[in-house]
């Protein structure tokens, strides 16, 4: 065994600490006259003190909740929704003027901000009804470019702190796909319009919770009629 | 063929699903969550963090530059400043003097870069595999001898010694791979 074979044997050991002093010895005689075991030792010999840094070896990392991927592509689709040029362009036919044609822009993207392009078209392709705790919602859902635009009408539910409630699809595969946050006012009613990234087909159940986002949270549930 | 991060940003604009973010998502937001979870101790401001970083992400897509830095580091830059912020926000104590606030904002630096580099050793450790994370365990946390571990799992100490370099190595290009520096 050569001496460059025998000291990366002994140099996992060695960055460790845990060879003996005869060892030891050896290893550190060859790495004084030998540069390309030197540099192998120096890549590995930073390790220890950045292992003292984990303090163990099993720091177990938690993985965030499934809710959060849901979340931040939520946000992604409706800031798309918001910001998507219209599908439609105005009809052609009078010349207008470079400003007018600014201003016509200008509006045409406030109403794309304001949805208007996602929601005038399409039909209703299901309903839900809620139930749970003595209260209820029913829900229409439509599709939009974003996923999902349904109307929620809630009823019966316990006044609380503001964006409290959160409604969410879930799909055959469990996960659970958010469909925004509510709140209800003093006769725990609500009327919204929420847009959410699951469409139609894929999912099966609808959800609200209030406060926490997991099965615990589960104030009112119902199954989607297609 | 796996697509990259850069390739993934520059579709954003025109990325009407958002796949190409869900990508990115899967890719990043475990280690961000677990670096903020450890800087702040409070899931809900974790999520925040990451929710805010990714928000960023798309909304100052063309601010990424491949050429300045990877998009971790970019990424962690914004996950950064969220967390900095929402620490000072919480911090009641206030300032006796201005220099002592100073002071104070390189500490929570500080601080932070090694809440950060805390938490890359420990996500490290846990893409090894058993094996390699046991000795790397016996070796350096419980300070056993090559002989000592090899006596204990019923091993060769040749295989000990081996696994312990492979261990060290595997655990090297991780960290590489997570931009540890050496
Ligand atoms: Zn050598």
């Amino acid at each position: 065994m050569s001496g460059c074979d025998h000291t990366r044997e002994l140099l996992g050991g060695h960055v460790l600490g845990g060879l003996s002093d005869e060892e030891t010895r050896l290893v550190e005689e060859h790495l004084e006259g030998c540069p390309r075991c030197g540099r192998e030792y120096a890549e590995l010999a930073g390790l220890p003190e950045l292992l003292d840094l984990a303090g163990s070896a099993d720091t177990e990392p938690e993985a965030p909740p499934q809710s959060l991927e849901e979340a931040v592509l939520d946000r992604f689709a409706r800031e798309r929704r918001g910001l998507a040029p219209p599908t439609r362009m105005p009809r052609r036919g009078l010349r207008v003027g470079a400003a007018l044609a600014a201003a016509a822009a200008v509006a045409l993207a406030a109403l794309a901000i304001a949805g208007v392009f996602d929601s005038e078209r399409a039909e209703a392709y299901g309903h839900v009804d809620m139930r749970g705790h003595g209260g209820g919602a029913w829900a229409e859902l439509r599709s939009v470019r974003a996923g999902t635009e349904m109307k929620l009408r809630v009823w019966g539910l316990e006044r609380a702190r503001p964006g409290s409630y959160d409604v969410w699809c879930v799909a055959e595969s469990g996960r659970w796909i958010s469909g925004g946050s509510f709140d209800v006012d003093a006769n725990g009613r609500a009327e919204v319009e929420l847009t959410s990234a699951a469409r139609a087909g894929q999912y099966h159940r609808m959800l609200v919770t209030r406060g926490r986002k997991d099965g615990r949270g589960v104030v009112l549930a119902g199954r989607v009629e297609y | 063929m796996t697509v990259s991060d850069a390739q993934l940003i520059g579709r954003l604009a025109n990325d009407p699903t958002g796949e190409g973010l869900r990508t990115l998502y899967r890719r990043y937001a475990g280690e961000l969550y677990g670096f903020a979870l450890n800087s702040l101790n409070d899931r809900g401001l974790a999520e925040e963090v990451v929710q805010d970083a990714f928000t960023s992400v798309w909304r100052h897509a063309d601010r990424f530059d491949p050429e300045i830095g990877s998009f971790r580091t970019w990424l962690y830059g914004l996950a950064r400043n969220r967390i900095v912020d929402m620490r000072r926000r919480a911090s009641v104590r206030p300032a006796v003097a201005a220099g002592e606030e100073v002071e104070e904002r390189g500490e929570v630096d500080r601080s932070l870069d090694e809440a950060m580099l805390r938490w890359q050793i420990a996500s490290a450790l846990t893409r090894l595999s058993p094996d390699h994370r046991e000795v790397i365990r016996m070796a350096h946390f419980q300070a056993l001898t090559m002989r000592e571990i090899a006596a204990a799992l019923g091993l060769p100490l040749g295989t000990v010694k081996s696994r312990s370099y492979y261990a060290l190595r595997h655990l090297r290009l991780v960290l590489d791979e997570m931009e540890v520096g050496r």
